[in-house]
């Protein structure tokens, strides 16, 4: 992370638009490399069972109370 | 150019480390969207529906149902990429495709909107004005529309000038209308029990069937949460991450929104009037009542502000090529002279505004079901963001002269799964439909069709890249 936030720094000063085509590119392709591992503050299992919780939840409620 | 500066207007991913907001910052970015008076105005329609008792319930399971769903759709992906809403949906229905959604999903509520918080604008100032006065109000008074205008015409003033002017009004007028609802429940409560307010009568009850007219109310609130789906990607992509661009949704869109919608459902019944600028002008006495009416109406310029700034930014996104020439002031008076003509052109737009939302939601379904399908189901959450910047045949999200024919069939098919289900206009529905919703029926079609139909004709010709998302995952596994 730290590799990539000081890339960005770097690219903060003006530049032409294929600079910056060049280096969207470049953070395009750092985050694919990246986005193998868990990201962080990533939703995890638990978390989608419990919207999936709150949706059955929540329907079935509607159908009850009807 | 700054790269920052570009990625925040869209043109470019925004790397985590340049993203603003944590969880609290979202939640109250949200709230300050949602506590606005269109929730007046969706309490106060339900007040046509059902009882207080059950007003609540439809608002609170229907908020959880819509605002969860349109959070899957939209706001995990922005979260974790940090791009563009329409930019990101080149994903899923290609390039021009995607152009095509904006003008309909966007424009379409965004003008609509615009003229119906417009015209409550007016309709607010004549009740103030007929409170001091003393005298009947008049919300159809041909002079409402020069006040409308005159609505719009300050809203473009505050877009023009920029994101920092809306900020600043956001900031006053949020923590204010949180006061306003505060002071509102307390009149309610001053002459009435709470159980005295549970138990008021509706309005109206469409049909005779009770579990028909409750369906009715939970399909308005799930619409009203459908409603955030143009809107909350552009915010979510601020978001530090996956998870802080989801969860807040429910505290500051769900919570948020059913504190608005509580305060127009219980005023409406208990005054007598579903509109809310004329139940208003009897609460708290000649002046309380005016000064409330006056803040309200200029609430509303708050809410045609943020609405009118993120459909402008998407505008230049989306047609970028078209208006490279125009200047930002120019594009946003443009673009407001769309509601001032569909203001004359259907007039009636304030009164159906339930109509208007419900029907909005066939759209918003059915895009939030095929959004699911693909970035969960179909892409297993991996999309190549260097792609979705490549215009032209050359990016693997051109699928068929730039569109996804498979998304454009599902969402065809979701709209008219929901026009078959019910009918927003006069309320008929079929037998199922108070089991099914037509919303989530439309949803759960729309997004079923898109699977099928991609791995029957999508996937199988090598379009969309998905084709190396499926080889990635057999070889890992």
């Amino acid at each position: 992370m730290k590799h990539f936030n000081e890339e960005v720094e770097l690219s903060e000063s003006t530049m032409d638009l294929a600079a910056f085509e060049a280096e969207r590119d470049r953070v395009c392709e750092d985050f694919g490399n990246r986005e193998v591992a868990k990201q962080p503050g990533q939703l995890g299992r638990m978390e989608y069972l419990l919207v999936g919780f709150l949706l059955a939840v929540s329907f079935a409620l509607v159908l009850l109370i009807q | 150019m700054d790269y920052t500066v570009e990625a925040e207007r869209g043109r470019a991913p925004l790397p985590p480390a340049k993203r603003l907001w944590g969880f609290w910052e979202y939640t109250w970015a949200n709230a300050a969207l949602a506590i606005a008076t269109w929730g007046f105005l969706i309490g106060g329609s339900l007040a046509l529906v059902v009882d207080v008792k059950h007003g609540l319930l439809a608002i609170v399971l229907g908020n959880v149902l819509g605002v969860l769903l349109v959070g899957l759709a939209v706001s995990i992906s922005a979260g974790k990429y940090g791009t563009e809403q329409y930019t990101f949906l080149r994903s899923v229905f290609g390039h021009n495709g995607s152009r095509m959604i904006y003008t309909i999903a966007m424009i379409l509520l965004t003008v609509g909107w615009l003229v119906v918080l417009g015209t409550m604008f007016g309709r607010s100032i004549d009740s103030a004005i007929s409170v001091v006065t003393d005298s009947e109000p008049d919300p159809n008074a041909p002079y409402i529309y020069v006040v409308t205008i005159l609505a719009i015409a300050l809203t473009a003033f505050i877009v023009a000038k920029g994101p920092t002017s809306i900020k600043v009004f956001n900031t006053i007028v949020a923590p204010a209308l949180i006061l306003v609802m505060g002071f509102m429940i307390w009149l309610f409560l001053t002459d009435s029990s709470l159980s005295d307010l549970l138990a008021l009568e509706p309005l109206s009850r469409p049909f005779d069937s009770n579990a028909v007219n409750f369906m009715i109310a939970v399909e308005i609130n799930i619409a009203a949460g459908f409603s955030w789906w143009p809107y909350i990607g552009n915010l979510s992509r601020i978001t530090k991450n996956e998870r802080t661009a989801f969860w807040p949704n429910m505290i500051g869109l769900g919570f948020a929104a059913s504190l608005g919608e509580a305060v127009g459902l219980v005023g409406a019944i208990k005054y007598g009037n579903a509109d809310p600028t004329q139940w208003m002008a009897e609460i708290g006495g000649v002046w309380l009542g005016a000064i409330v009416l006056v803040f309200i109406a200029f609430a509303n310029i708050t809410s045609m502000a943020n609405i009118l700034y993120t459909a402008v930014v998407g505008l230049r996104q989306m047609f970028g090529a078209w208006f490279a020439k125009v200047s930002w002031e120019w594009l946003v008076i443009g673009f407001c002279v769309v509601p001032v003509i569909v203001m004359f052109a259907i007039p009636g737009l304030y009164d159906g505004f339930m109509t208007f939302l419900v029907w909005t939601a066939a759209i918003y379904g059915a895009l939030t079901g095929i959004m699911i399908v693909d970035y969960f189901f179909l892409r297993r959450q991996h999309v190549d963001l260097k792609n979705l910047f490549i215009e032209g045949k050359s990016s693997i999200y051109y699928f068929t002269g730039g569109y996804n024919i498979a998304a454009l069939a599902a969402t065809l098919i979701g709209i008219a799964i929901f026009t078959l289900t019910f009918n927003p206009l006069t309320f008929e529905h079929t037998g199922y439909f108070r089991y099914t919703t037509a919303s989530l029926l439309a949803a759960l079609v729309a997004g079923l069709c898109y699977w099928v139909l991609s791995l029957l004709i999508i996937i199988p010709r090598g379009l969309g890249g998905y084709r190396a998302i499926l080889e990635k995952h057999t070889t890992r596994s």
